[in-house]
């Protein structure tokens, strides 16, 4: 098992290095360039244009460029902003607490609610419960996030007023209240809106996984074998099936948690969330990129070690997987 | 059993379909008559001044918080290392100039005495001398004494090489600044500078840093001026926070304890805000989103008209990556079709439909202030007009109502009338416009297919292989100024030959190809020029030029509006500056 | 066997409603455009943003345009671009998962670290860019249309169903009926395709129903962020960006097309559901 560890972290060296070729490559792609921003102003003459490229370092061949910023990072450094003239890292550092805030609490909180959702509905299929939850899955799923965010925002924070203080009920954005003391309540009141969001879009993928994991090991033998022997059901379904059950879900996961860090763009630009959605989003419109090198390959990275986390958390779960 | 599942979804379904059918219908109809906007006038006359607060029984009041929303994210705040309006918009409260743009485009002193001209002998008679008198007992927000040595050093700031100030426009064109004593600044120039009056916009105190080291000042972050306000603090993409500044130079102002900048996404996002009343202030929204704030409660808006506007290039040279632009398009390179065209839109639909009138369509270049032509007329609908010069031009009408050509002056015979046309992809405004204005083209035999992108790629550079700078396009659409307040570099950059795009002058930003020796002449003479009157008769011959050759269809004129509540008092409309211009002078009813 | 399962299938009486209505709106989006007599590109301007009507049963949009006409007419893009993505990503994602699992060994390892690959490209990103390139290319034949977008949408998707289909193979060939058919002299790909992909059907059709739900989504993201399928060209996605500014004055321009996305998915979905206790052998009511 350790050694099986140690040979697919050594083999993500390899792959980090390529995708960091192959997302370097496309980075130049981005139609319009890092200049682009100074374009159309009557106040940047051809010749500011000409002086910014080459003291931007634009004017540097590709692959030099590249293998700056490899060097770079084998210091520890992110590079330098194109745009803020700040460095990547101060400028990731500043939004990752702010994403994994949201995205962490939306993310814990639909898989919690989701394992017992999804277990019951398998358990009394076709129930009234089994229904209500499915139909509410189907629907989270259903709806666009920018749209739900958007009718959110009408409903709680334009339309309906907070009968104490004759203001919005909820706030329609930001993650706390400006210029005053920082309070449970307050930050609370800023989260509830964007988190059930982002967890009635999340809860509905795990309950979904949840429930046809959990169906599949109903009817497996095993399971008809220990009901046959008169196992209680709470103990059929605890002992042998939720461990089985639960694979599907576990992958699903292991594919989300990465996604967490690159937080949730759409919900972060209706709710005016100062994440790394909005920061990535920008990055692409400025064509920054030594910003976006950054947030790109720490979402790679993330990746790379969740598909190896996933893969030994399975092993755990079905013991009839082997690695050699 | 199963059918019961189902009643859950669809009637939500269902409720969801009544809701829709019984929201309250909302015809258009015209704004209520209490709209405080000034509605600027369907001349090109500069707008006198709209007041926010017409009337004021009480007078000014201390104290207060207002929270603004602008919907971009500022990249810095050292307006050296950056160029976006928003960035302006939030250094306006922050830092002085030594003149400040007005309403009706004139300028007045800010840490300047008085506008140096040449009767006040501020200009020398060659007007290479500048000479500025600053007001005396400035000091900047930290409490040191604002003197010449700070202009001096902005100066050597702009002109350190290699560290990426984005614009050395005019300073580069300074031979020395110069400081006799702590009040007095004498520029000298090494040629004739027709825009002097511009220069130093923002002066930055010389406690900011080694300029060598730039990208590392704290001062980008945390900008110290002599204006109203100083930063508090400001949170990546989520606010700014401007606390009063104890020590400005006007001991009564300014009237605001605080004014909080609050960084939203995008406009949507600003309007709810306003909507629900979380923000007092909302920067530049499009004209075609005033119906929504009619409808709110407590809120005025103001449209002041602004320089320039939106129109559509036309590509006069052969549409090819990269094109050469002594061969002419196929189809623009007749001047015919392009005046053709320019008469097949209907300008007075959209801005009656999409703008609710409240913008002046716009004539040609040089709309506004000073140098503004008044002879410079708007071209106007004449769809009549237009089926008759594309007749005459050798475009006759086809099977399915789209014409081709048959003895056309460039295009082959059996050529399809046929233009892509893009504009920036995400403005719905401009969008709507557009597909408005491929209706009218098509009422006149014309076929337009649409190729939108980010205005990053419509606007985008050289390198980024942008269609508008190698010339593979037909009609692109979008909104620029040659800067009306000093338009002599605008107007080289966008319609002199030297400004001609190609892989030797990446620069280059002459998009519709527009080449004329009498311009290029006119311009190289302005360039000389110090007296503004017989410079203003240069620019209106060269307006005129430009407009008789259609190398744009000039559609409507900028003029964003910005909403308020009426509780903001003493804000004054400006479309010539930014928003907070008068912000000292701001009071909570 | 086709029977028995239509039999199946028909017992599930939310997806055979669920089918019913997808079919009203697939037939609305073939023939509505074709019979009734608006026209969702010209844009009487004047007539805009009326509410629900007799002659406009949707109400108008901001340019004046009928919205159920837009409607039907944006249906045939989303729900092309929602279903091709779908056969796409699926057909990659099992073919590749059933690879993994079934031979394991070095064509699982390199095939997972290519999954691995794939899954590390930042999808969001290449999907702007992709979407942004396209834009550029000067090919007025398919820049503007769904194709591209389709593509891109499908061949960034099937990572998520490789990995389950793998997980599935690598459970199932230890089975006894695989040994079983083993025993009978059955090919390798004979036992993949007809012995161990019927078992891990179920969870491929949720995965896939979920993608074409999906795929309508990430259109409507695309458009949502201005990289989508541009004006005037009406998607269900570009609709609902579109209606962002109008949820207030002509909330009828938003609920719409939110509902049109909202009841295809949901139905998709039912449908996926009634497959699932058709195709499953185990099924017992």
């Amino acid at each position: 098992m350790t050694r099986y560890i140690f040979r697919r972290l050594l083999q993500a060296i390899p792959l980090l290095l390529l995708i960091s070729i192959a997302v370097f490559a496309l980075m130049q792609a981005i139609p319009g360039g890092p200049l682009a921003a100074y374009e159309n102003n009557p106040n940047i003459s051809p010749e500011d244009l000409m002086r910014l490229q080459e003291e931007l370092g634009l004017n540097v061949p590709k692959w030099q460029q590249y293998l700056n910023w490899l060097g770079a990072v084998l210091r520890g450094d992110l590079g330098t902003s194109l745009v803020t003239r700040r460095p990547a890292l101060t400028e990731i550092g500043e939004r990752l607490p702010n994403t994994l805030y949201l995205s962490g609490i939306a993310f814990l909180g639909a898989l919690l609610l989701s394992i017992p959702v999804g277990l019951v509905s398998a358990v009394r299929q076709y129930s009234w419960f089994d229904h209500a939850m499915t139909t509410l899955a189907f629907m989270g799923y259903s709806i666009p996030v920018f749209w739900f965010g958007l009718v959110l925002i009408i409903l709680f924070n334009v339309t309906l007023k907070n009968p104490l203080t004759g203001g919005p009920l909820l706030p329609g954005g930001g993650m706390y209240t400006i210029g005053e003391d920082l309070t449970l309540e307050d930050r609370v009141a800023h989260l509830l809106l964007p988190a059930s969001v982002l967890i009635l879009h999340n809860l509905s993928n795990h309950v979904r996984y949840m429930r046809a994991g959990m169906l599949d090991v109903l009817h497996q033998d095993y399971i008809r074998t220990a009901h046959a022997k008169g196992l209680k059901e709470r103990a059929v379904i605890m002992r042998h099936g939720f461990k089985n059950a639960i694979l599907p879900l576990v992958t699903v996961i292991g594919l989300e948690i990465p996604g967490l860090f690159n937080g949730a763009l759409l919900t972060e630009t209706i709710f005016s969330w100062p994440g790394m959605g909005r920061l990535f989003f920008t990055s692409i419109e400025r064509a920054d990129y030594a910003v976006l090198m950054g947030v790109l390959m720490l979402s790679a990275t993330l990746i790379v070690l969740f598909g190896l986390i996933t893969d030994i958390v399975y092993a755990f779960l079905d013991p009839r997987i082997r690695f050699d | 059993m199963h059918a019961r599942k189902l009643v859950v979804p669809f009637s939500l379904l269902a409720l969801l379909f009544v809701l829709a059918a019984c929201a309250a219908p909302e015809p258009t109809k015209a704004p209520p008559p209490a709209a405080p906007t000034s509605a600027p006038s369907p001349t090109r006359a500069p707008i006198p001044t709209s007041t926010a607060a017409p009337t004021a029984a009480a007078g000014p009041k201390r104290g207060g918080k207002i929270t603004l929303a602008i919907w971009q994210s500022p990249t810095t705040l050292n307006p050296l290392l950056g160029t976006q309006t928003v960035m302006n918009e939030a250094l306006i409260y922050i830092l002085d100039g030594m003149l400040r743009d007005q309403p009706d485009g004139s300028r007045a002193p800010n840490l300047a005495k008085e506008v140096p001209t040449t009767q006040n002998g501020g200009v020398s008679a060659d007007g290479k001398t500048i000479t500025y008198k600053l007001k005396e007992g400035v000091l900047w927000s930290d409490g040191t004494p604002f003197t010449c040595d700070d202009v001096k050093f902005t100066w050597q700031a702009i002109m350190t090489p290699g560290i990426g100030v984005a614009s050395t426009t005019g300073y580069s064109d300074m031979e020395s600044v110069e400081c006799p004593n702590p009040t007095t600044v004498i520029v000298k120039y090494k040629k004739f500078y027709a825009g002097y009056l511009t220069r130093f916009g923002t002066i930055l105190p010389k406690s900011a840093g080694d300029p060598k080291d730039m990208k590392n000042w704290a001062y980008n972050r945390k900008p110290m001026g002599t204006g109203p306000f100083k930063v508090q603090e400001w949170v990546a993409d989520d606010h700014i926070t401007l606390v009063r500044n104890e020590n400005y130079r006007d001991k009564d102002k300014p009237y605001l304890d605080q004014i909080v900048v609050r960084i939203v996404p995008n406009v949507d996002v600003g309007l709810q805000l306003l909507a629900s009343g979380e923000v007092d202030v909302l920067w530049s929204v499009t004209i075609d989103t005033t119906p929504q704030l009619d409808k709110m409660a407590g809120v005025k808006y103001s449209a002041p008209p602004r320089d320039g506007g939106e129109r559509i290039f036309m590509n006069m040279a052969e549409n090819k990556d990269p094109a050469d632009p002594t061969k002419p398009h196929t189809i623009l390179g007749d001047v015919k079709v392009r005046q053709a065209l320019a008469r097949a839109v209907n300008k007075q639909r959209i801005i009656d439909q999409l703008l609710f009138g409240k913008v002046a369509p716009l004539p040609g270049e040089l709309n506004n202030g000073y140098f503004a032509c008044a002879d410079v007329k708007p071209v106007p609908y004449d769809a009549a007009q237009a089926k008759k010069l594309l007749d005459e031009a050798g475009w006759v009408v086809g099977a399915d109502g789209i014409r081709v050509s048959k003895g056309a002056k460039y295009a082959p015979d059996g050529t399809r009338l046929r233009l892509k046309y893009s504009t920036t992809s995400g403005n719905k405004l401009r969008e709507d416009a557009q597909t408005l204005i491929i209706q009218d083209f098509k009422a006149v035999g014309v076929e337009a297919y649409v190729e939108n992108a980010p205005s990053s790629v419509v606007i985008g550079t050289w390198d980024a292989n942008s269609p508008r700078r190698h010339g593979n396009f037909d009609l692109v659409q979008y909104s620029t100024s040659v800067d009306s307040l000093e338009p002599l570099g605008g107007l080289i950059n966008t319609f002199a030959t030297a400004s001609l795009p190609s892989e030797k002058n990446k620069g280059g930003q002459n998009v519709s190809r527009f080449s004329d020796p009498k311009v290029d002449a006119l311009l190289t003479q302005a360039q000389t020029e110090p007296d503004p009157a017989k410079r203003k008769a240069l620019y209106c011959q060269v307006a005129q030029i430009v407009n008789d050759a259609y190398p744009a269809i000039y559609l409507y004129q900028a003029g964003n509006a910005y909403a308020y509540r009426e509780r903001l008092q003493g804000w004054i409309a400006n479309g010539n500056n930014s928003m907070g211009w008068n912000a000292q002078d701001w009071w909570l009813k | 066997m086709l029977a028995l399962m239509w039999r199946r299938f028909t017992k599930h009486k939310p997806a055979m409603l669920s089918l019913l209505i997808l079919a009203i709106i697939v037939i609305g989006c073939v023939l509505a455009p074709l019979v009734v007599g608006y026209d969702p590109y010209n844009a009487p301007v004047e007539l805009r943003r009326q509410p629900p009507s007799l002659a406009h049963l949707f109400g108008t949009d901001e340019l004046g345009r009928d919205l159920l006409m837009r409607i039907w007419v944006g249906g045939r893009v989303s729900l092309v671009i929602g279903v091709a993505a779908m056969v796409i990503s699926i057909s990659i994602g099992t073919l590749v998962g059933a690879l993994a699992g079934f031979y394991g060994g070095w064509l699982d390892n390199g095939l997972m670290r290519f999954n691995d690959f794939m899954l590390a490209l930042p999808h969001l990103f290449i999907l702007l860019l992709a979407a942004q390139l396209l834009r550029t290319l000067n090919v007025p034949e398919i820049s503007g249309g769904p194709l591209p977008i389709i593509v891109i949408i499908g061949a960034l998707s099937w990572m998520g169903a490789a990995r389950l289909v793998r997980g599935q193979f690598l459970s199932l060939k230890a089975k006894e009926f695989v040994e079983a058919a083993r025993v009978a002299g059955a090919q390798n790909h004979r036992i993949m395709w007809r012995h161990i992909l019927p078992n891990a059907a179920s969870p491929i059709i949720v995965a896939a129903t979920l993608r074409v739900g999906n795929a309508i989504m990430t259109e409507s993201t695309l458009s949502f962020l201005g990289f989508g399928i541009q004006p005037p060209m009406p998607t269900w996605g570009n609709m609902l960006k579109n209606a962002q500014s109008q949820m207030t004055l002509a909330p009828w321009v938003a609920i719409f097309p939110g509902l049109f996305i909202f009841a295809a998915v949901v139905a998709i979905n039912y449908v996926g559901d009634g497959l699932r206790d058709a195709l499953d052998p185990q099924h017992v009511e």
